[in-house]
């Protein structure tokens, strides 16, 4: 039997009924149409689907979508505001930090929650903070240069181009 | 698309009330981060008619120093909240090392202490497909009609204990609250646990475990080594964690905690013996990394061979004593896990 929720979607307040055994993955792309957020392993091994909640990114394939009534859910669609980008998307899309694409959208936002606690990272903090997301184009040298590069530019000043 | 199976899901606000839902509700189950228990449920290994979330059960998520310079962390409390806590890692670095090497980030973000010490025991036979275990005959886990894969004269089964919490904080003499509907009730965290790969914990259906209290160390030194495949996410292949209590460079007192070397966490007092009234001499870690050598038994539950993880098992326990010793182990950290060089 479906169940109400009110969830708190990349800053709009969402009511909808959903089936209580569904993960906040399968409520953002089936019942939001918010197929940003990829499904790749569903067990929890590969970081593609994940999202921010509370700032924190966590795998919505493993969490249900009864626990995040309340806290603030952050997918990749609610990065940047209106046309521009952030600037962790920009660099990832002029330094080639997405190639097929599938992991970026886990990899921007495991890398924003990263670059909110810690503007200046090392290379190995960025490498540690990515360490549970996948690529399987094996990318990986130029999504560290990419989050490096918005980390950089964030710090500067913000502006991306 | 891997889908949980149809359950009903309940957020209670208190601990009562959580435990009051299991009461009524015998084949639900308690989760927390729910790392552990939903890849299982989507791949239909265990099963479950309701989930009960105790994830805003406010009793649980307590972080407080306690006057002796201890701990008293709640089993909700995130992994990845006592990795950031500095604190910690000065006073009892091996569980802050255990927390900061469970699976990956994201991981730690959802999963919970309490979460970690209740991970399901492991197993190459039980950990798969619902079809390759279909294929494979199943295993006395899934089936209790069929015999146990690994060691198929065996009456019990061998899954391997897999939580990198128990036996650093088994090691540091913690003990741990369990509430339930008959009560509540403090046990030293070894108590916890059954050397049985099936049924592996002392809890009872509605007992939910509180907080975990570490006593003070002053005086203690300790440190926690954990052999993975991929540093990045696995579980462990087995795990050594190793506290020693020294007021000049002798040894007074001495605990070990051995992790996935059998189906609950070990704490070898034979192990711990041959430190007492040492200096941590080479030859001393020798003997005492041969003696956990002696003592564990690995099962063939991984996918290394157990011939590899006993010849492995000692290499952990001497790096662990090296590092209490004040050797340099900045090198072999890196070579075997990395992310514990970085908060």
């Amino acid at each position: 039997m479906k169940t109400r929720v009110t969830l708190q979607v990349n800053g709009e307040e969402r009511e909808l009924l959903v089936q209580p055994h569904h993960t906040l993955l399968e409520v953002l792309r089936e019942d939001l149409g918010l197929t940003g957020t990829k499904h790749g392993c569903e067990l929890g091994e590969c970081g593609a689907c994940a999202v921010l909640i509370d700032g924190e990114a966590v795998l919505s394939c493993l969490t249900l979508v009864g626990d995040t009534e309340g806290s603030p859910i952050t997918t990749i669609e609610g990065l940047g505001e209106g046309q521009t980008l952030d600037p962790l998307q920009t660099m990832f899309a002029k330094l080639g930090g997405s190639q097929c694409g599938y992991c970026t959208s886990g990899m921007v936002l495991t890398a924003r929650a990263l670059l909110d606690r810690n503007p200046d990272p090392s290379e190995d903090q960025v490498k540690a903070a990515l360490s549970g997301n996948i690529c399987r184009c094996t990318g990986y040298n130029q999504i560290i240069e990419s989050v490096l590069e918005a980390a950089a530019q964030e710090r500067a000043g913000g502006a991306s181009e | 698309m891997m889908r949980l199976p149809v359950l009903s899901h309940f957020t209670p606000k208190t601990l009562d009330e959580a435990i009051a839902l299991a009461s009524e509700l015998p084949s639900a189950r308690f989760v927390a981060g729910g790392t552990d228990l939903l890849p299982k449920l989507k791949r239909r290994q265990l099963g479950a008619s309701a989930l009960i979330s105790l994830t805003r059960c406010e009793e649980l998520q307590t972080i407080k120093r306690l006057d002796d310079g201890g701990w008293r962390i709640g089993a909700g409390v995130k992994l990845v909240e006592l990795v950031r806590l500095p604190e910690l890692r000065s006073s009892h670095p091996a569980i802050w090392q255990a927390a900061s090497q469970v699976a990956s980030p994201p991981i730690r973000s959802s999963g919970t202490v309490g979460g970690n010490l209740c991970v399901d025991p492991r197993c190459f036979w039980f950990d798969q497909t619902a079809p390759w275990r279909e294929a494979a005959g199943q295993c006395m886990k899934i089936d209790p009609a069929v015999v146990c894969r690994v060691a198929p004269n065996s009456p019990r089964c061998w899954a391997v204990s897999s939580t990198d919490l128990a036996p650093a904080m088994g090691a540091a003499r913690a003990k741990v609250r369990i509430v339930g509907p008959a009560g509540e009730r403090t046990v030293p965290l070894p108590e916890l646990y059954r050397d049985d790969g099936i049924d592996y914990m002392t809890l009872s259906h509605g007992e939910v475990i509180v907080d975990v209290e570490i006593p003070g160390s002053v005086g203690w030194r300790s440190a926690f080594w954990k052999i993975r495949r991929r540093q990045s996410i696995d579980f462990a292949l087995l795990s050594a964690s190793v506290e020693v209590f020294m007021l000049t460079d002798e040894v007074l007192e001495a605990r070990v905690g051995l992790g996935a070397v059998g189906s609950c966490p070990l704490f070898p007092p034979e192990v711990a013996a041959v430190l007492v009234g040492t200096k941590l001499e080479d030859d001393v870690i020798e003997a005492a990394a041969a003696a956990a050598k002696k003592l564990a038994r690995p099962m063939e539950t991984s996918d290394m061979p157990s011939s590899w993880r006993r010849r492995v098992l000692p290499v952990a326990v001497k790096w662990a004593l090296r590092e209490v010793r004040g050797d340099d182990v900045t090198d072999a950290r890196r070579r075997y896990g990395p992310q514990v060089l970085l908060p």
